[in-house]
C-alpha cells in the first residue's frame, strides 16, 4: 500500500494509506488520550476525548480515532483550545461518575482517573447526579456498577467483535442509555472477563478480586496458563507472594478458565504433605519416609519381578522439565520403557505426523476456515477467538460443521448441520463430482476458490474421519491444520518422549538410538520398547505389571472402571496436587507443586516453547515434580544432579534436536520432527478404558478436567448451559 | 410465541433485507402491530429469527420511542417535550392532559384507553405545541381543541 | 616569656578561680533544663506524634480501606488488608502500623481521603517489647478515644 505524509506536532512521518489520524499520531510518538479506542476493536468515536486540531478544517476539532488521515495533513495534538475541549468532555463524564475511587477496584489503572488527574479538573460546574442506579450483584463472577459507566461501548464491542457472544448491548438512549444484558438479567455468557479487562473505568469489575488488594500493590509474574493446549500468556499478580488475580501477559485474550480458574491452586484440599498407606489408611509422613519407601519398593519389585513389571504414567499438564526427568528416571534408573500418558487416548489421530498446527495468530491469513469440531470454542477458547477475529476483522469465510447451534453459527458463511463424518463425506463428494446438497456445494465452491484453507481438526478423530480429512486436503491447494489439543502440555510430553516406543525428540527406539541415548545419558537402557498406557492397564489385570508410578494424572477419576484394576497393583505411587480418586488408591501419595508454584517450560499446541515462572511458594511441603523424582532417583542410586530447571532445559536442548536453538516464544518447525509425513500414529485407541465420556449437562468450558472443577470461581457458573 | 401471521410477515421482510439484522425495526413493528407491544418473549423469538441476541435487539427496541416495551393502552398519546413546544406552552398542555385523564407519564388509564408518553421532537415545530395520538399529528394543541382530539379515539 | 606567664598562672590558681566564677554565676541564674518526666513540655501545635484513628458518625473506625496511606508511606510502615462484607461493602480486615518503621512524615494523614488516620502530639513512644510498637486498628482507635474524649471528630 502506498504511504502518505502526515505532519504531527511539527514532525513529518510516513504512514500507510488508510491510517486514522490517531494511528499517525501514535506513529509520530505523540500521545493522544483515548477512552473508547482499543486496537483490538473497530473505531467507534464515542468518548470525544481524542480530539485533535487539523489545519484547514472548517470544524475546529476532529476526533482522531475515527477520522482517516489524508496526505499532507497537518495535525496538532495539544493546544490551549484542545485542552479546554478535553477538560469539558471530562467534566461532562464526571456529572454521573461517582467519585468513589478510594473503594473502587479499578483505581490506579483507571483511564478516567488518569485523565482527570492529568487535566487537573477542579469542582464541577454542573449539578452532579451520582449513583443513579444501584450496582448489580446478581451476576456470577462479574459485577456491574452502572453509575461508573462512561458508555464507551468497549464491552459491547469486544463481546460482539472478538467473542461473537454479544452479551452486552446499549439499551435506552440519551441520558438514560446504559449497557445491559438480556432484559437486565444476570449474565449468561462465556464469562471470559474480557469486558472487565477492557473497561476503562470500574463499571465492570470481578468478584474474585473485589476489595482484595489495590492495583498498585500487585507484582506481576509472566507465565503460561495451564488449562488447555493454547498456552495463553498470563500474568499472575501477587501481593506478598500470594496470587490475587490473573491478567493477560500482553493484552492477549484469556478465557474464563485462564482468568478465573487459577483459584483451584488455593483450594483447601490441596495436598500439603506426603502420605503413605499404613494398615490400609493413608496417613501423613515425612518426605524422607515417603521417598525411602518408594525407592525400596521399586528396587525390591525390580529385583523380584524385573524392571518390565514397573510402569509409569506421565502427565500432560506438568512442565517439559518434569516430563523429561520422569521419562529419564524410568528409563535410566528403573530401566523400563513402560512410559506413557493416558491423554494419548484423547488426541487427534495423526498429530505430529500429518497434522502440525499452524500458528494461531495467523488464522486470519487463510481465506476460508473450515471448522470440523463444533466445540472448538469450548476445548481451545483461543482458537475459537482467532476464528471470530478472522471472520469479523478480515472478512474471512467460515464453513461450520455443527448439528446443534452455538455462537459460531451467527458468524458462519455456510453451516453444514450434520455430523463431522457426514459433512466430510459430502464435501469430498461435492469437490470431486459436484453433487450434493445446496450447502455442501456452496462450501465446496468456497473451498475450491480459496488460495489457502485453515482446517480445525477435532480433538478426537475416527480412522474414517482421518482419511476423509486427508482426502479433502488433497483436493485443496494449501491447507493449514489447527488440531484441537485439550491439555496444556500434551505437545511437550510427546516432545519429551513420554511414550513407550520413542525417545525424546521422536527418536524411535531401536538399537542405534538406544546406543546413542545410552551414551548421552551415560546409563544402561532397556533394549525393548515398553507397553503403552492401554497395554499397561491390561497388564495389571493379567498380573504382568506390579508397580505403577503416576505423575499428575487421575485415571480412576476419569474412568471409574479403572479403580478396581489399579487396586490390583502391588505398589502404586501417585504424585499430584490433589487427593484424587487415583491418589486415594495409592500406597504413597506425593504432594506436587502446581504450575503457579514452579518454573519450567510448556510447549503449546502450536509447538511454541513458553516460559512458566514461579509466582508463589509451593503450598505446604509440596515440591516441583522433577525435584521429587530426582530425589527418588538419588535414593535408588541414579546420578541425576540438576540444580534447577535451567539445567534440565539445557540437557533437553542437547538431546532434542527441535529444541536446540529454539528461543522462548518460538515454534519449532515441523521439518525438525523425524515423524513429519510418516504414517506413525501417536494417538491410542481402546474399546475398554476411558471409552465413556463422562456425560454431564455441564459446559466443557467450565468443567473439563479435575483442576478446573476445583476452582471456586468457576464453580459459581458451572450450572450455565450453552445458550441456544 | 409468534403467531403464524407474524412469522409470515417477518419472513417476508427478511426476504428483501440486506442482512438479517437490518430487518429488526420492521420485525419489531410487525410484532407491535399484532400484539400492541413487544414482550420479552416476543423479543427472544424475533431475535433468534434475526440471528441476533435478545440483548442486541433490545438495544434497537429501546432506542426507538415508537416501539413499546411495556403494555400500552389502545391509544398512545405522545407529547413533544422539545424546545419549540416547550416554549409554546408544553407545560400547560401537559397539565391539561394529565388532569383530564388522571395519569402521569408512562401510565395507562384504567379503562386501557390511553397511555401517556413523552417524545423528543415530532418535527412539527411550526405547529407547536404538538402531540401525536397513535399515528396522527396534532398542533398547535390548546385546551379547547384537546376535547375534540380525544373524542376521536375510543 | 610564655613559660613564665604559665608558671604564675599555675601557682596563683587563676584558672581554677575563673572556672569557679562561672559555676557560681550559673548557680544563681534560673534552670533551663526541664525535669522530665516530672515536668513535661507542652507540645507545639501540629507536632507529629503517635497516630490515632478517628471514629465515624456510627462509632466505627472511620477507615474505608482505600490503602492510600499504605501506598504513600515512604517507610512501608502501614499494611491494610480488606475484603468484601456481607452487604457488598468494603471491610477493613486489618490495619497495622509498625511504629518501629514509621518516620513520622505525616504523609498518611495527607493521603487519607476521609481523614481517618490522624496524628496526636503524643511523643512518648518507648515500649518494652516490639509487639507494643505494633499498632492495630483497635489500638489506634483507642489512642484516638483517649485524645478526643471518645467523640466522633468531623472530617
Amino acid at each position: 500500500m502506498p504511504n502518505m505524509t502526515v505532519t504531527v506536532d511539527g514532525k513529518k512521518i510516513e504512514v500507510p494509506m488508510g491510517s486514522t489520524i490517531l494511528e499517525a499520531c501514535t506513529a509520530a510518538g505523540s500521545r493522544v488520550p483515548t477512552l473508547c479506542h482499543d486496537n483490538k476493536l473497530h473505531p467507534f468515536g464515542a468518548c470525544r476525548i481524542c480530539l485533535v486540531e487539523v489545519e484547514g478544517t472548517p470544524r475546529k476539532f476532529t476526533p482522531s480515532c475515527t477520522t482517516p488521515a489524508t496526505d499532507n495533513m497537518v495535525v496538532k495534538t495539544t493546544s490551549p483550545g484542545l485542552i479546554e475541549a478535553r477538560r469539558m468532555v471530562l467534566e461532562l463524564l464526571l456529572i454521573k461518575h461517582p467519585l468513589d475511587c478510594p473503594v473502587c477496584d479499578k483505581a490506579g489503572e483507571c483511564s478516567l482517573q488518569d485523565l482527570v488527574h492529568e487535566y487537573g479538573l477542579g469542582p464541577s460546574r454542573f449539578d452532579p447526579e451520582k449513583g443513579y442506579l444501584p450496582p448489580d450483584y446478581e451476576s456470577a463472577i462479574i459485577e456491574r456498577n452502572i453509575s461508573r459507566c462512561i458508555l464507551c461501548g468497549k464491552c459491547v464491542r469486544i463481546c460482539d467483535e472478538q467473542n461473537a457472544v454479544g452479551e452486552w448491548a446499549f439499551t435506552r438512549r440519551g441520558t438514560r442509555a446504559r449497557i445491559s444484558t438480556d432484559f437486565d438479567r444476570p449474565l449468561d455468557c462465556e464469562f471470559c472477563g474480557e469486558c472487565v479487562e477492557i473497561c476503562p473505568v470500574g463499571a465492570l469489575t470481578t468478584r474474585q478480586f473485589k476489595y482484595k488488594a489495590r492495583s498498585w500493590n500487585l507484582e506481576g509474574t509472566a507465565s503460561v496458563c495451564n488449562y488447555c493446549g493454547c498456552g495463553c500468556g498470563v500474568s499472575y499478580e501477587t501481593r506478598e507472594g500470594r496470587i490475587m488475580r490473573v491478567g493477560p501477559a500482553r493484552s492477549n485474550y484469556l478465557c474464563t478458565k485462564g482468568r478465573f480458574g487459577w483459584d483451584a491452586v488455593h483450594h483447601a484440599e490441596r495436598l500439603t504433605t506426603p502420605k503413605m498407606r499404613v494398615n490400609g489408611e493413608l496417613v501423613d509422613c515425612t518426605w524422607d519416609e515417603a521417598l525411602s519407601i518408594i525407592a525400596t519398593n521399586l528396587k525390591v519389585i525390580k529385583s523380584r519381578h524385573g524392571a518390565e513389571k514397573i510402569g509409569g504414567l506421565g502427565s500432560v499438564r506438568t512442565t517439559n522439565e518434569d516430563s523429561y526427568v520422569f521419562q529419564k528416571f524410568l528409563r535410566t534408573v528403573v530401566e523400563t520403557n513402560n512410559i506413557d500418558t493416558l491423554a494419548r487416548l484423547k488426541t487427534p489421530k495423526g498429530l505430529n505426523t500429518t497434522f502440525f498446527s499452524g500458528e494461531l495468530n495467523k488464522m486470519a491469513s487463510h481465506e476460508v476456515i473450515l471448522v470440523l469440531d463444533k466445540n472448538v470454542g469450548e476445548i481451545n477458547p483461543l482458537t475459537g477467538i482467532e476464528i471470530v477475529r478472522a471472520v469479523n476483522k478480515k472478512d474471512r469465510k467460515l464453513i461450520l460443521v455443527n448439528d446443534e447451534f452455538n455462537k459460531f453459527n451467527k458468524i458462519a458463511t455456510v453451516v453444514l448441520p450434520t455430523s463431522t463424518v457426514n459433512a466430510l463425506e459430502n464435501l469430498v463428494k461435492a469437490l470431486s463430482s459436484g453433487a450434493g446438497s445446496e450447502e455442501s456445494k456452496r462450501a465446496a465452491a468456497m473451498l475450491k476458490a480459496a488460495k489457502n484453507v485453515a482446517i480445525i481438526v477435532p480433538a478426537q478423530l475416527s480412522d474414517n474421519e482421518f482419511t476423509l480429512i486427508r482426502d479433502l486436503a488433497g483436493k485443496l491447494p494449501e491447507v493449514t491444520y489447527y488440531p484441537l489439543v485439550r491439555r496444556s502440555n500434551f505437545q511437550g510430553s510427546l516432545d519429551m518422549g513420554v511414550m513407550p516406543s520413542y525417545y525424546p525428540g521422536y527418536r524411535k527406539i531401536d538399537e542405534t538410538s538406544t546406543a546413542d541415548f545410552a551414551g548421552l545419558w551415560n546409563a544402561v537402557l532397556p533394549e525393548t520398547t515398553g507397553m503403552n498406557a492401554v497395554e499397561m492397564i491390561k497388564a495389571i489385570t493379567q498380573g504382568k505389571l506390579a508397580a505403577l508410578y503416576i505423575m499428575g494424572d487421575d485415571p480412576a477419576g476419569s474412568d471409574p472402571g479403572l479403580k478396581g484394576i489399579l487396586q490390583k497393583l502391588e505398589f502404586l505411587v501417585v504424585q499430584d496436587i490433589f487427593l484424587t480418586e487415583t491418589a486415594k488408591l495409592a500406597h504413597v501419595v506425593l504432594p506436587a507443586a502446581s504450575s503457579t508454584e514452579k518454573s519450567g517450560t510448556f510447549t503449546n499446541l502450536e509447538r511454541r516453547l513458553q516460559q512458566v515462572n514461579k509466582a508463589e511458594e509451593p503450598i505446604g511441603e509440596s515440591r516441583p515434580d522433577w525435584e521429587i523424582i530426582q530425589d527418588i532417583a538419588k535414593k535408588m542410586g541414579g546420578s541425576m544432579k540438576y540444580g534447577s530447571t535451567r539445567d534440565i532445559l539445557a540437557e533437553i536442548r542437547s538431546v532434542v534436536p527441535a529444541y536446540k536453538d529454539l528461543a522462548f516464544g518460538a515454534c519449532w518447525a515441523r521439518e525438525k520432527s523425524p515423524l513429519a509425513g510418516m504414517a506413525d500414529d501417536l494417538s491410542l485407541t481402546s474399546d475398554s478404558i476411558m471409552k465413556q465420556e463422562v456425560i454431564t449437562a455441564e459446559r466443557l468450558l467450565f468443567s473439563s478436567g479435575m483442576t478446573i472443577t476445583r476452582s471456586h470461581e468457576i464453580g459459581t457458573i458451572r450450572h450455565y448451559k450453552i445458550e441456544v | 410465541m409468534l403467531s403464524d401471521k407474524e412469522l409470515q410477515d417477518i419472513n417476508a421482510e427478511l426476504a428483501h433485507a440486506a442482512t438479517k439484522a437490518s430487518a429488526s425495526v420492521d420485525a419489531l413493528n410487525i410484532v407491535q402491530r399484532h400484539q400492541g407491544w413487544v414482550s420479552d418473549e416476543a423479543m427472544k423469538d424475533v431475535a433468534s429469527m434475526l440471528d441476533m441476541t435478545a440483548d442486541e435487539l433490545d438495544a434497537v427496541a429501546t432506542f426507538y420511542s415508537f416501539i413499546f416495551r411495556r403494555p400500552v393502552g389502545r391509544h398512545v398519546i405522545l407529547v413533544c417535550d422539545s424546545i419549540s413546544c416547550y416554549v409554546m406552552g408544553y407545560n400547560p398542555l401537559l397539565d391539561n392532559i394529565k388532569n383530564r385523564l388522571g395519569i402521569a407519564f408512562g401510565e395507562t388509564t384504567e379503562d386501557k384507553r390511553f397511555t401517556l408518553l413523552p417524545i423528543s421532537c415530532l418535527g412539527a415545530c411550526d405547529r407547536a405545541p404538538a402531540i401525536m395520538v397513535d399515528e396522527d399529528l396534532y398542533g398547535p394543541v390548546t385546551a379547547e381543541t384537546m376535547d375534540g382530539i380525544l373524542e376521536k379515539y375510543k | 616569656m610564655n613559660k613564665v606567664k604559665k608558671f604564675f598562672k599555675t601557682i596563683f590558681l587563676i584558672e581554677i578561680a575563673q572556672g569557679m566564677a562561672l559555676t557560681l554565676k550559673t548557680m544563681l541564674t534560673p534552670a533551663v533544663t526541664r525535669q522530665y518526666p516530672t515536668f513535661k513540655r507542652k507540645p507545639i501545635p501540629g507536632s507529629r506524634g503517635l497516630h490515632a484513628m478517628r471514629r465515624d458518625e456510627t462509632g466505627k473506625a472511620a477507615c474505608i480501606g482505600c490503602g492510600l496511606c499504605e501506598a504513600v508511606c515512604p517507610s512501608k510502615a502501614i499494611t491494610v488488608v480488606t475484603s468484601e462484607g456481607p452487604e457488598h461493602e468494603k471491610v477493613v480486615n486489618s490495619y497495622e502500623l509498625d511504629l518501629l518503621r514509621c518516620v513520622f512524615c505525616g504523609f498518611c494523614i495527607d493521603a487519607c481521603p476521609v481523614s481517618a488516620i490522624l496524628m496526636t502530639p503524643e511523643f512518648e513512644l518507648a515500649c518494652y517489647s516490639r509487639k507494643d510498637a505494633f499498632y492495630t486498628r483497635d489500638r489506634l482507635v483507642e489512642v484516638g478515644d483517649n485524645y478526643m474524649g471518645g467523640k466522633a471528630v468531623k472530617k
